[in-house]
C-alpha cells in the first residue's frame, strides 16, 4: 500500500530509537552561520530540534557556496535570514534569526560555539559560557580543509573548564591556510555531523568526548575525556 | 613461513587512535626494537624504528616536518616538550593549531 503523503508535516519516526524531537527539551543556541555554522543548524532542523537561535552579522559571498548550505539566491544577504528560510523551506523549523554579532549575554540549554577566530571564541566562553550553571554543553569546533576539533564542554565542570581553556592558543598561533586550501564541504559535514551527534550522545545520557580531533585525509580520529 | 613477533603499540590513556596501515612487523624483522607512533594531524601517522636516546625533534626532522611551532606536542595523548626522549610504543603527535570554521 503506498504510503500516505502529507506536505504539511515531517514524520520522524525512522530515528525516533537515536533521536526524539518531541523529549528534547533544550533551547540551542548556535554562534556563528558560517560553514559549520550553517550545517548543524541544517542537522538540528533536520532531526526535529525546534527552539534554535542563530546569531550572525555577515553576510553570503559567493565564495561561501561550495562549504555553506546557501544558495545563489542568497549572494548578498545576511546569513541568518537567507538559512532562516532554506530551514523553513527544508524541514519547517522556524529558526530564531538574530543578524548580529554575539559578543556575550545570557545563554542556556546547549550552546554551539561556531565563530572563526579563537579570540572571538575565548571572549565569549570567557564572558557567557563559562560557569554559566544555565548552560548545560557548549560545543565548538575549529576547522581546516582535511579536518578538525570538536569540543564538548559541560561549563560548570572544573576539570573540564581547565583542559577545555589549554586548548585555547591565540590567532597568532594558529595556522593560517593558503587561501585555495581552506574547506570544503565533506570536511564541514563531517565536523559538523561529530558535533551534532555529540549533542544526541548528551541528550540519550550516553558518554561523549571532550575533545575530538580529525584527520580526513588520510583518516586519523583522535579522541579525549578531560 | 618465519614467527614474527609483533610489539603492541601502546595507546595514550583514553585516546583512540585509527591509524593507516601497519609496517611494524618488517621493522621488527630487522632486529629494531624500539617503535615509536609518530605524525602531524591533519595528516599520516608512522611507525618509526628508534635506536637509542632520541629526541621527539630530532624524529619530526627525521620524517621531514621541521616547523611545528603552530602546533601542539602530544606524547602518549599529554602534553609535551620537543626536547623530551620518546620510548619504545610511544605516540607522539603534532596536533596543528587550527581556528577556521
Amino acid at each position: 500500500m503506498p504510503a500516505k503523503s502529507n506536505r504539511s508535516e515531517v514524520d520522524y519516526w525512522r530515528q525516533l530509537d537515536i533521536f526524539a524531537p518531541s523529549n528534547f527539551k533544550k533551547s540551542i543556541t548556535v554562534i556563528g552561520a558560517g560553514a559549520t555554522g550553517s550545517y548543524i543548524v541544517w542537522l538540528l532542523a533536520k532531526m526535529g530540534c525546534k527552539d534554535i537561535t542563530v546569531y550572525d552579522f555577515d553576510e553570503v559571498e559567493n565564495h561561501n557556496l561550495p562549504n555553506q548550505v546557501f544558495g545563489l539566491d542568497d549572494v548578498g544577504k545576511k546569513k541568518v535570514v537567507a538559512l532562516a528560510k532554506a530551514v523553513e523551506a527544508g524541514t519547517g523549523v522556524k529558526i530564531k534569526a538574530v543578524s548580529k554579532k554575539f559578543t556575550k549575554g545570557s545563554l542556556k540549554g546547549i550552546v554551539f560555539l561556531l565563530t572563526d577566530t579563537m579570540e572571538s571564541r575565548k571572549s565569549i566562553w570567557e564572558s557567557s559560557i563559562r560557569y554559566q550553571l544555565k548552560v548545560d554543553l557548549m560545543i565548538e569546533t575549529r576547522m581546516e580543509a582535511e579536518g578538525g576539533r570538536v569540543y564538548a564542554i559541560k561549563p560548570a565542570m572544573p576539570k573540564q573548564i581547565a583542559a577545555y581553556e589549554k586548548t585555547l592558543y591565540s590567532d597568532a598561533e594558529a595556522e593560517e591556510s593558503p587561501c585555495t586550501r581552506r574547506a570544503i564541504a565533506p570536511t564541514v559535514a563531517a565536523l559538523a555531523g561529530i558535533a551534532t551527534f555529540t549533542m544526541i550522545n548528551f541528550a540519550n545520557n550516553k558518554s561523549f568526548a571532550n575533545e575530538v580531533i580529525v584527520s580526513l585525509s588520510p583518516l586519523v580520529i583522535l579522541s579525549k575525556n578531560f | 613461513m618465519k614467527n614474527r613477533t609483533r610489539f603492541a603499540v601502546r595507546e595514550a590513556p583514553h585516546v583512540e587512535v585509527l591509524a593507516p596501515e601497519s609496517n611494524l612487523p618488517a621493522v621488527v624483522e630487522r632486529g629494531i626494537s624500539q617503535i615509536v607512533s609518530i605524525g602531524k594531524i591533519p595528516g599520516e601517522i608512522r611507525e618509526m624504528p628508534v635506536n637509542g636516546r632520541t629526541t621527539i625533534r630530532a624524529l619530526f626532522i627525521a620524517i621531514g616536518i621541521q616547523n611545528l611551532d603552530r602546533c601542539e606536542i602530544q606524547r602518549n595523548g599529554q602534553e609535551t616538550d620537543l626536547d623530551e626522549v620518546v620510548e619504545a610504543g610511544d605516540t607522539v603527535l603534532a596536533i596543528a593549531k587550527i581556528r577556521g570554521n
